[in-house]
């Protein structure tokens, strides 16, 4: 049977792209054990204090694997990965938990976070990039380049105490974030201060790729075939503008749970961020390795993702990547 | 020569830089305390006339420490920032020019440090060496940031050497070294400058999430740590929190303010290409 021409590039393309994540999630596995091995002296010691009975160091050396050589502990580390444990704490707080289980219960919290956030930044940001390219350098685009300039200097540690004490202490519009999480009205102040950054990174792109799109032969062919402006708009140049503008929401998506930590700890929110300083916190080795290599998992998971997805869409990438060269 | 806006916004940007530079180098000239001393009568001050800016929990004088904390700043957000540079530069000149398996290779690095996005990397790095100084906080935002650097150089080499004057270097015999630091760099250092005003602010922005999670230097006086300890008690009094939250959030600004209007320069022979 002979595979078409263009199904072939296709394939060539998406199998180059599995090898290729394949390396990069290899590279993230590595860094991440190495990492947590780095740290100078003995994490036994460091977890259980200096004063702990030399048996008790013995037993926990024994259970995090210490006394293996490199080469095992590697090998369990990888086993803990791909049975989807990914370890087990140390700390005896969480008994019979694995690190993954933990994760598992506060991941939500993060997810729901991450997900209004950039629901909040493409409702905000796609409307504005799109006037300010249609009516560029006028006022709106001048206030949108400021607005982009403002969200992406904005400390997020410094508007989440503002908004808390405007909000939650002077008006009383949303519950203190002290009282934990409930509902809607909690997750409306965190997911703007997460996503200010991210909004205004998306207006500029939006802005600019509008203004890429404004100038291709279709938009103008549209034009010269009498088409109504806003038909054009919505049709022709916003579908087109967006490709790339979905890529970057892609990109950012695993961004978002990075920031997520510090946003979490502005509002005393429950995950994945708060996981991750309470492992190191508690240096809890388990926890900091896991929190860490599952954020770098969603990244590559969702890169893949993307990237797959831009294949199906546009077959001039899918010949770029087969080809071998690198977007 | 009417000004206009923007004018005004570079003006201030630029003069809030110079303020900050100054502020680093003559902390200990200007300021009107030590960071170290305490007037224990006034823990909390608001503004008033003995402490400009009123005082921490600790009966600090707040602006005594924003001038000191201007020292961390600058120093974190250039010197990682060029430290950055120094790996991602080279890296990114080599891996465009060599193409290939070390192309390959170098941007699969890359790639593996992106996947640790924002700050997750330098958290990872500064808990490794378990005591975060400022120079371990620099190490850790470089290590992080250099591979930005290498994948846009890496681009602009790639564009770059299918251009004439490269052509024209290969055919009279020049080595890869002079091609790539004689020819190309110059070449490309206008996005090089861009992307360093930008660096520097994302610099500033990081140290001070570091230190607002308790990851920042611990040896001096930093901003981030002043807003974490301010944020905490914010009700009782804004202060602290305020002020330092605000030197950080126009510090960040400033430096995008300057990247912004250094691209316009940069693009400006070429308005057609201007995103």
């Amino acid at each position: 049977m002979r595979v078409p021409e263009k199904m072939q590039v296709f394939l060539v393309a998406v199998a180059r792209k599995l090898i290729r994540t394949a390396m990069v999630l290899m590279g993230v596995l590595t860094l991440v054990f190495v990492v947590v091995r780095a740290v100078p002296g003995d994490p036994a010691v460091s977890i259980l204090g200096e004063q702990a009975p030399p048996e008790e160091l013995a037993r926990l050396r024994q259970q995090m694997g210490l006394t293996l050589p490199l080469h095992e502990q590697f090998g369990r580390y990888l086993g803990d990965v791909f049975d989807g444990s990914l370890g087990r704490p140390y700390s005896r707080v969480h008994k019979d938990a694995t690190v993954s289980s933990l994760i598992a219960e506060v991941f939500p919290f993060t997810l729901e976070l991450a997900l209004t956030s950039v629901l909040l930044a493409a409702l905000f940001a796609i409307p504005l990039g799109l006037l300010a390219a249609m009516r560029r350098n006028g006022p709106l685009d001048h206030a949108s380049l400021m607005v982009t300039l403002l969200g992406i200097a904005m400390p997020g540690f410094w508007l989440g105490p503002l908004l808390i004490y405007l909000f939650a202490v002077v008006w009383k519009v949303v519950p203190d974030p002290g009282a934990g999480v409930q509902g809607f009205s909690t997750l409306v102040l965190p997911a703007f201060v997460l996503g200010l950054a991210l909004s205004a990174k998306l207006t500029r792109m939006v802005r600019s790729s509008v203004l890429d799109v404004l100038q291709q032969p279709y938009v103008l062919a549209a034009r010269s075939r009498g088409l109504p402006a806003r038909r054009i708009i919505l049709r022709h140049v916003l579908r087109n503008a967006m490709i790339p503008v979905v890529t970057v929401l892609g990109m950012q998506f695993a961004a978002l749970l990075s920031g997520a930590i510090i946003t979490e700890k502005v509002f005393a929110r429950p995950g994945i961020g708060t996981l991750l300083l309470q492992g190191i916190a508690s240096r809890d080795y388990a926890i900091v390795q896991g929190t860490a290599l599952f954020i770098g998992l969603i990244y590559v998971g969702v890169n893949l993702v993307v990237d797959l997805l831009y294949m199906a869409v546009d077959p001039r990438i899918a010949h770029t990547f087969a080809a071998g060269r690198r977007p | 020569m009417k000004l206009g806006f923007r004018q005004i916004l570079v003006g201030f940007a630029a003069c809030y830089v110079v303020s900050l530079i100054i502020a680093g180098v003559a902390a200990p000239l200007l300021a009107p305390y030590t960071p170290e001393e305490r007037d224990e009568e006034r823990l909390l001050a608001p503004p008033e006339s003995g402490h400009l800016l009123g005082t921490d929990e600790q009966g600090r004088d707040i602006l005594t420490l924003l001038l000191y904390g201007a020292r961390v700043a600058l120093l974190v957000g250039f010197g990682a920032t060029l430290a950055s540079m120094l790996i991602g530069v080279p890296l990114g000149l080599f891996s465009g020019w060599a193409r290939g398996w070390v192309d390959s290779l170098i941007m699969g690095v890359s790639e593996v440090v992106f996947a640790f996005p924002g700050i997750l990397l330098a958290i990872l790095l500064v808990f490794i060496t378990q005591s975060p100084s400022i120079f371990n906080v620099m190490l850790a935002l470089s290590a992080t940031a250099w591979a930005g650097w290498a994948r846009l150089v890496r681009g602009q080499v790639l564009q770059e050497r299918e251009k004439d004057y490269v052509k024209f270097a290969i055919t009279s015999g020049a080595g890869i070294p002079r091609i790539l630091v004689v020819h190309i760099l110059p070449n490309i250092v206008g996005i090089v400058l861009v992307q360093l005003s930008f660096a520097v602010g994302a610099a500033i922005l990081a140290e001070s999430s570091l230190s607002f999670i308790g990851l920042g230097p611990q040896d001096m006086p930093s901003w981030g740590s002043m807003l974490s300890e301010g944020a905490a008690l914010f009700i009782c009094s804004p202060y602290v929190a305020t002020f330092s939250g605000l030197v950080i959030f126009l510090a960040v600004l400033s430096f995008n303010i300057l990247g912004d209007r250094l691209r316009d320069h940069m693009a400006q022979p070429d308005p057609i290409t201007r995103g």
